[in-house]
């Protein structure tokens, strides 16, 4: 297990139910208590309803009115704790693009560098 | 002779004009014996005689002819040597209603005339050629009235023609601007004045020629003002250095009840320069590629949102692998998948950073190479070449497996190992190839593996399957030689 100190909490915010069960399945192999979101409305409410969360990992094309670089930047101002790690299908945004503080990582990723990046954003939170 | 000589001085030379008029029987003519001629005709006859430029005399009011060598060449055997001391009226019968009058205004006192690149046929083998002439009519004094008409021309049908010919050609080449697909306007003057336009320049303007024609550019196409454009004419205009455009916007709103609209423009401007050197004006040319641009904008966004399922594709293929071999105890082959599947995506990635259809070579190496963190100790040296999309995948792939292999076994695998990749563009008999060559050095010992597993395989393939490869075990470095035909691995 890579994670010490107690199970961290990650909100996976994923619409495509395949990669969202194995991302989840792999943290929770890893030590980490995932809480799943198929879209940033839901990935929002749970964080309004439940504190604890310490990352969120968060797919940026997801259907509905607000997509993953919207909700990154939603928990930036509301949530400033909470770092973000962004994905996506497409090659990665332009960096004024991404809200400050927030990673991201190409699809398919290498779910060792994800469970690494989350192991060091909580290390040093 | 020697006294007819003398009376006949002044028919002295003058050619073959001047030996007919010696030789002419004048006696029995209505003029009498050329001794009795009056001063002025003889004066007139004279000056005619030595002239090289075309001349003739009407004389008396039969108007007796008299001409010179010169205008001798402008007749023809149907007139010549009839005409000499023949009667005006009689010779020049066909076209007398044209030079009749003229003749009759000089006859009768009331001065000379000036006719400018005037038709007047002249029958010179038969039948009446066209013929345009510059010629005056000035009358020859006798006895304090005219006695006769000297005429001075020139025959200038060549000239005639050829102004004719280039007004045509003038006329051709305004239609040929005016049908132009592409725009074309020419600006005179450092306030660019609208001089010329054709109809896609007021197409594109949204403005008539006559709200462009002598206006200066900023008063007739205000709303083109501020972006830009007003500066690059005054810019060309001072230093007569051109100016292409690609791809360039400009808004336009030719009438304020309409909404502005935006093009994209290609475009040159181009000094017009005097014979002199100097700059007159600028010459306007182009094409409104709008169409093309949004295409490009469609396809960018298409191809974006294709990359993206691809990709998004692949990461579900990750997940059912992740999740379908989850039992598997040896992990040793997930991996390699996974890392394959890695090396597939990168691959993907390169080709859609440059727009599918082809790629360069050299950025697919670097691309592959990046997930192995082994840069510096792999020497990567090619031009760029630009391969198609099946290439660079099998490619991509070979790489990997390549330096997969080198990393587990070969020279990669100790500390001291280095790998050189190497490419050109070699011509042969049936054209160009892309010749590869990975050479590894100071690795362990080099080893033939007994066993063909797949990487083995997709790299003795060759790059798309289409090409030969030769495979080195040397107890310096294993090297891997791939050859292909370039048109195979540029094909889309």
């Amino acid at each position: 297990m890579v994670f010490q100190r107690g199970n961290p909490v990650v909100l996976v915010v994923e619409d495509e139910a395949m990669i969202l069960l194995d991302t989840v399945d792999m943290l929770e192999n890893a030590g980490v208590t995932a809480i799943e979101a198929a879209n940033a409305r839901q990935a929002l409410s749970i964080l309004e309803d439940q504190s604890g969360v310490d990352v969120v990992f968060t797919d940026i094309d997801m259907p509905g009115d607000m997509n993953g670089l919207a909700l990154a930047a939603e928990i930036r101002s509301r949530w400033p704790a909470i770092p973000v790690i962004l994905t996506s299908g497409h090659m990665k945004p332009e960096l004024h693009q991404l809200p400050p503080e927030t990673s991201f990582f190409s699809k398919p990723y290498n779910q060792r560098e994800l469970l690494t990046k989350i192991s060091g954003l909580i290390s040093s939170g | 002779m020697s006294d007819q000589n003398d009376a006949y001085g002044f028919l002295a030379g003058g050619g073959e004009m001047g030996a007919l008029m010696r030789a002419y029987d004048w006696q029995g003519s209505a003029l009498g014996a050329p001794d009795g001629w009056p001063q002025s005709l003889r004066l007139a006859i004279r000056l005619m005689l030595h002239s090289r430029q075309p001349m003739f005399i009407w004389w008396g009011s039969d108007l007796i002819q008299f001409y010179n060598d010169a205008y001798r060449e402008t007749m023809g055997p149907a007139m010549h040597p009839a005409a000499l001391g023949a009667k005006g009226r009689e010779c020049w019968a066909d076209i007398w209603s044209i030079i009749g009058p003229q003749i009759d205004y000089v006859m009768s006192g009331r001065g000379s005339t000036w006719q400018d690149d005037q038709l007047v046929p002249i029958n010179r083998h038969g039948q009446p050629e066209s013929v345009w002439w510059t010629y005056g009519y000035s009358p020859i004094d006798f006895e304090g009235a005219v006695g006769g008409v000297l005429v001075v021309c020139s025959d200038v049908s060549d000239k005639h023609r050829y102004t004719q010919e280039l007004q045509s050609r003038t006329e051709r080449l305004g239609q040929l601007f005016e049908q132009a697909p592409g725009f074309i306007a020419i600006l005179r003057g450092p306030n660019h004045v609208f001089e010329l336009t054709n109809a896609s320049y007021r197409k594109l303007t949204g403005r008539d020629e006559a709200s462009l024609i002598g206006k200066p550019v900023r008063d007739a196409v205000p709303d083109a003002g501020g972006q830009g454009f007003f500066e690059l004419l005054d810019q060309v205009y001072q230093t007569g250095e051109p100016f292409v455009g690609r791809r360039v916007p400009i808004e336009l709103q030719p009438d304020e009840k309409t909404e502005a609209e935006t093009f994209y423009l290609d475009f040159i401007y181009q000094a017009i320069r005097e014979s002199d050197g100097t700059i007159s004006g600028i010459f306007v040319e182009g094409q409104d590629v709008s169409d093309h641009v949004l295409a490009e904008e469609r396809l960018t966004l298409i191809n974006g949102e294709w990359q993206h399922r691809v990709k998004n594709t692949l990461a579900m293929v990750q997940a059912i692998a992740n999740q379908t071999l989850k039992p598997v105890t040896d992990r040793e082959p997930v991996e390699t998948f996974e890392k394959r599947l890695f090396a597939l995506s990168r691959a993907h990635d390169t080709l859609v950073q440059e727009n599918w259809s082809q790629a360069d070579f050299r950025i697919a190496t670097s691309s592959s190479l990046s997930a192995f963190g082994v840069a510096d100790r792999v020497a990567v040296k090619g031009p760029s070449v630009e391969l198609g999309p099946n290439a660079i995948l099998s490619l991509s792939m070979i790489l990997h497996e390549l330096t997969t292999n080198a990393v587990k076994y070969g020279a990669l695998s100790v500390e001291r190992g280095h790998v050189s990749i190497t490419w050109e563009v070699v011509d042969k008999e049936d054209g160009p190839f892309l010749q590869f060559d990975w050479q590894e050095r100071e690795g362990p010992a080099v080893v033939k593996p007994e066993h063909r597993g797949f990487g083995s395989k997709l790299i003795s393939r060759g790059i798309d399957g289409t090409g030969e490869v030769a495979l080195d075990y040397a107890p310096s470095g294993f090297a891997a030689h791939f050859t292909a035909p370039l048109s195979a691995l540029t094909r889309v």
